[in-house]
């Protein structure tokens, strides 16, 4: 039984939680800046958006180029709601929850019966008119002058930027414990049979336009949810932040961190978002320009994918499959006996 | 100023530029099998170059394009040679996610290279207009039609007519069997790369003197090139060139009579809907059986 | 539309016809399988076995023809999450044209197949692999297994005892827990074996079981396949190149060549049949 605790994913979850959210109070009495808060708490956001699109990626094979798109569309609706309408923050949250996935559904439902490529094209095209809308749409987003928005109220209580923090990390772990339900036990044994081989998961019973518009509305909602989770953190939100390269981004946060992990996947966001942040800005010489962070992302993609397809996850991985097929090796042995 | 025939020659005008682009993802798409996302930013990058040397140079146009070919070659080149040949064991979706990163990698590249201020490019033809049914075009507008319906013509007499053309089309159907007959499909592969780099910026060099070159300048060209090969189908050359034309026109008139902000908007749902009755685009064989 | 099958037949092909481009893959194929018996398919390279059973699990939609199969609604009504009727008797069963129907949905029916090169996920685990059988069976929705609400956890428990003795079944328990990838292609073709278990099927189909394995190991597999029929009461139809195994565990024989109908009989008398003797000496020559 207490192998059984140790032994518990969710509790890990709940663990790397706990960590997280002592960050600030330990982080401020040994000298840590606000700004690397603030980046630590964006890099969060990045994993809790870039959970989903790896559901996607790595279970479906599918690429979406629209979450810029629909963390923009997160991000205004959680404005919108929480300061236009004042209806306070849980509606917030759940407006940036459902309206993406609806609309993302129509656009899945669209293109995932032609061609799964399509879905990339398709996305593209979304997040271009959400771009546009989130420039020219002035009663909901003020366009290019920005929204401004303020820290939430959660049951009465005033937040502040560490609450907000505490609040991302605890988005963060239930994410982490959704999405490792669904990757496990029945959906999760779908997911797996589809990736490893459609026609095979169809005489299994598994309906794949299902499990795909699935795996893309996970996506999108996780989407939603880093972009009003970016709107409270930041306290405010201008169209140029949600454009291609975000969602490239979170591409990379992906392929880098490995396609179908969880604690890969946070790793991921550190790479792609807080070491370029934390640490080759401050490099000398190279450390100012402007590009750099585009450059490493985008070579880092190109290196995982031809030298570590796994990405950073792999690498572990490599270790670990010596031992079990040393161990498999022995079992059959027994069998044979 | 007329209703129809302006917005028309217009349309033809940016057509060409999107029917290039749209050429050079086809090629790519029909020799290597990816989805080349990054036309428009290999496109931006030496389009960019061309800038930068009649800027900064003082080279007249036609020597700083002479320049952008050289760059576009180059790119295809290093990238099919140190990355896209290597990849035979990744899957197509890798692939695409390669061409992904070029994006950013050339999105971080030019501003170091070329410097952060946007540059101007101008036209070929500074001055002088045709009038045509009491509408006007520039000379200009008349060159980029013509190159662009030149480019497109003379591309498909060579992929259908020549020997290169058959090498082209062999390697397209099929890979394997292509080189088992004796066809360098890597030379095939190789240089279809470079010529999308080279139809990359000839589109940009187009597209450029009518706004400012930056990054992003290309980025509405890659999206519609995009659309173009969805709408015309990715089994012949010219089903996109044909979608581009189609395309820009529908997209100029959607936004002279309907809504100048939202024209392209609607465009593209149009084009999504169409898409759900026919899946292989307007000239797309359907492999659908009886039932 | 019951009188498409006889009395005691699972399975009914008429007149299946397909044609790719032009060539005719299959032309006017007719032979049914009776309840609880081992069928075999055979036919020189090429002659269209797979593709007929391409047409009976619906992965090829035919051009003409119809695939009747019987079946048990009460099993469909349970995928479907309806309640049942009460019915009160002896258990109906229904027939059912196939033709046209989903892909995915065709293993409701009680019809499982097999791959020729077996489609295992390298990732899991082998009971995680055989629970994959059990797919359609779960009732808890999408959010009930993402919440781990308390029928998701009750399912999985029972579907998990149930696939262990169907790995037991196969001999393969101690495996259970380690991943399928990296294990022998013996194993890896008992753990298909096992997954098709899990959805009690009444017709297996099994796509080349013999291709890969050496002359014990195909010995082994005909034992098997007799022991699954005993223990499962379901049909087994064997798309086979392999004549020993075909001629050792079959009970009736159909023979195709370039997708046409040849003969159909028990062993004895599809050794004998000169059509099919000169299909055969045909391809050898």
């Amino acid at each position: 039984m207490a192998l059984r605790i140790v032994k518990n994913p969710h509790l890990h979850f709940i663990l790397f939680g706990v960590i997280l959210a002592l960050l600030p109070t330990v982080g401020r009495g040994m000298g840590m800046k606000t700004s690397t808060l603030q980046t630590l708490g964006f890099m969060l956001i990045y994993a809790i958006v870039a959970l989903g699109l790896n559901l996607l990626l790595g279970y479906s094979g599918l690429i979406s180029l629209g979450t810029a798109g629909f963390m923009g569309l997160g991000a205004y609706l959680a404005a919108y709601f929480q300061d236009d309408l004042k209806l306070g923050f849980w509606l917030a949250v759940l407006a940036a929850l459902v309206i993406p996935i609806l609309i993302g559904l129509v656009v899945g439902v669209i293109s995932l019966r032609i061609r799964s490529i399509y879905l990339a094209i398709a996305t593209l095209c979304i997040s271009e008119i959400l771009l546009k809308t989130f420039e020219q749409l002035e009663w909901f987003t003020r366009g290019t002058a920005g929204k401004q928005s303020r820290y939430p109220t959660i049951f009465g209580a005033q937040l502040d930027r560490n609450a907000v923090f505490i609040v991302i990390v605890i988005a963060l772990v239930i994410v982490m414990m959704l999405t490792y339900n669904m990757v496990h036990g029945q959906m999760g044994r779908a997911l797996h049979a589809m990736r490893s081989s459609e026609v095979a998961a169809q005489a299994m019973g598994v309906n794949i336009l299902k499990y795909k518009l699935f795996a893309f509305s996970v996506a999108t909602m996780y989407a939603g949810l880093g972009g009003a989770l970016y709107l409270f953190f930041l306290r405010s939100s201008y169209p140029t932040t949600w454009s291609l390269f975000m969602s490239l981004t979170m591409i990379a946060v992906v392929v880098v961190g490995g396609l179908r992990s969880i604690y890969g996947t946070v790793l991921g966001a550190f790479v792609i978002y807080a070491v370029p942040e934390l640490f080759l800005k401050k490099l000398p010489v190279i450390g100012g320009i402007a590009g750099l962070p585009y450059i490493f992302s985008g070579v880092l993609i190109i290196l995982v994918i031809m030298f570590f397809p796994n990405g950073l996850k792999g690498l572990a991985d490599i270790a670990r499959n010596l031992v079990v097929r040393l161990r498999a090796r022995t079992a059959a042995k027994e069998v044979a006996a | 100023m007329d209703l129809f025939v302006q917005p028309l020659l217009r349309s033809l005008e940016t057509g060409s530029v999107y029917a290039l682009a749209a050429l050079g993802i086809i090629i790519v798409w029909r020799t290597s099998l990816v989805m080349h996302f990054a036309q428009g930013s290999m496109g931006m990058f030496s389009g960019t170059a061309v800038a930068f040397a009649l800027n900064r140079y003082g080279l007249p146009l036609w020597q700083a394009v002479l320049v952008g070919v050289v760059v576009a070659v180059f790119l295809g080149f290093a990238v099919d040679f140190v990355i896209i040949r290597r990849l035979k064991r990744a899957t197509s979706v890798g692939k695409e996610i390669i061409t992904l990163g070029l994006i950013m990698v050339f999105l971080g590249l030019a501003p170091i290279i070329f410097g952060t201020d946007p540059m101007l490019l101008p036209k070929a033809i500074p001055s002088g207009d045709f009038n045509v049914g009491g509408a006007t075009i520039t000379y200009n507008g008349v060159a980029n039609i013509l190159v662009g319906v030149a480019i497109a013509a003379g591309l498909y007499v060579v992929l259908q007519k020549t020997k290169i053309g058959l090498a082209v089309r062999a390697t397209a159907s099929n890979d394997q069997t292509a080189r088992l007959m004796g066809i360098p499909t890597r030379t095939v592969t190789l240089f279809s790369w470079a010529t999308a780099g080279v139809l990359g910026m000839l589109a940009a060099v187009m597209i450029a003197p009518t706004t400012t070159v930056t990054p992003t300048f290309m980025n509405s060209v890659q999206v519609t090139a995009l659309f173009a090969c969805v709408l015309g189908g990715f089994q012949t050359f010219y089903g996109p060139v044909l979608a581009a034309y189609i395309i820009a026109v529908s997209s100029n008139f959607l936004k002279l009579y309907v809504s100048t902000v939202w024209g392209d908007q609607i465009m593209f749902g149009l084009i999504l809907l169409f898409l759900l009755l026919r899946p292989n685009g307007l000239i797309g064989k359907t492999y659908m059986k009886k039932v | 539309m019951t009188g498409a099958l006889k009395d005691g037949e699972i399975l009914s092909v008429e007149h299946l016809s397909i044609s790719f481009g032009g060539l005719k893959a299959l032309d006017d194929v007719s032979f049914s399988i009776r309840e609880k018996e081992i069928f075999g398919l055979i036919g020189p390279n090429g002659a269209g076995k797979t593709t007929v059973f391409n047409c009976v699990t619906q992965f090829y939609t035919p051009d003409a023809g119809a695939v009747w199969f019987r079946y048990d609604p009460e099993r469909l009504r349970h995928h479907r999450r309806t309640a049942s009727p009460d019915s009160a008797g002896a258990p109906q069963t229904e027939v059912i044209d196939l033709v046209g129907k989903k892909t995915h949905t065709i293993i409701r029916y009680g019809l499982v197949r097999t791959f020729q090169n077996v489609e295992v996920i390298p990732e899991l685990s082998l009971i995680d692999n055989v629970l994959i059988g059990a797919h359609v069976d779960f009732r808890a929705t999408m959010v009930e297994q993402i919440l781990r609400l308390p029928r998701a956890r009750e399912e999985e428990k029972a579907y998990r005892d149930k696939a262990l003795k169907a790995l037991e079944f196969m001999g393969l328990g101690p495996l259970s827990d380690q991943l399928a990838g990296g294990q022998p292609y013996g194993v890896l073709k008992k753990l298909e074996m096992a997954r098709t278990l899990m959805a009690e099927p009444t017709l297996i189909i099994l796509d080349e079981p013999a291709a890969g394995l050496n002359d014990n190991e195909t010995e082994d597999l005909a034992a098997t396949i007799r022991r699954v029929r005993d223990e499962y009461q379901c049909a087994i139809l064997l798309v086979e190149h392999d004549m020993r195994l075909v001629m050792n565990v079959c009970e009736r024989i159909c023979a195709i060549s370039f997708g046409k109908f040849l003969a159909l009989g028990t062993p004895a008398q599809i050794q004998q049949d000169k059509l099919v003797q000169e299909a055969y000496l045909g391809e050898q020559e």
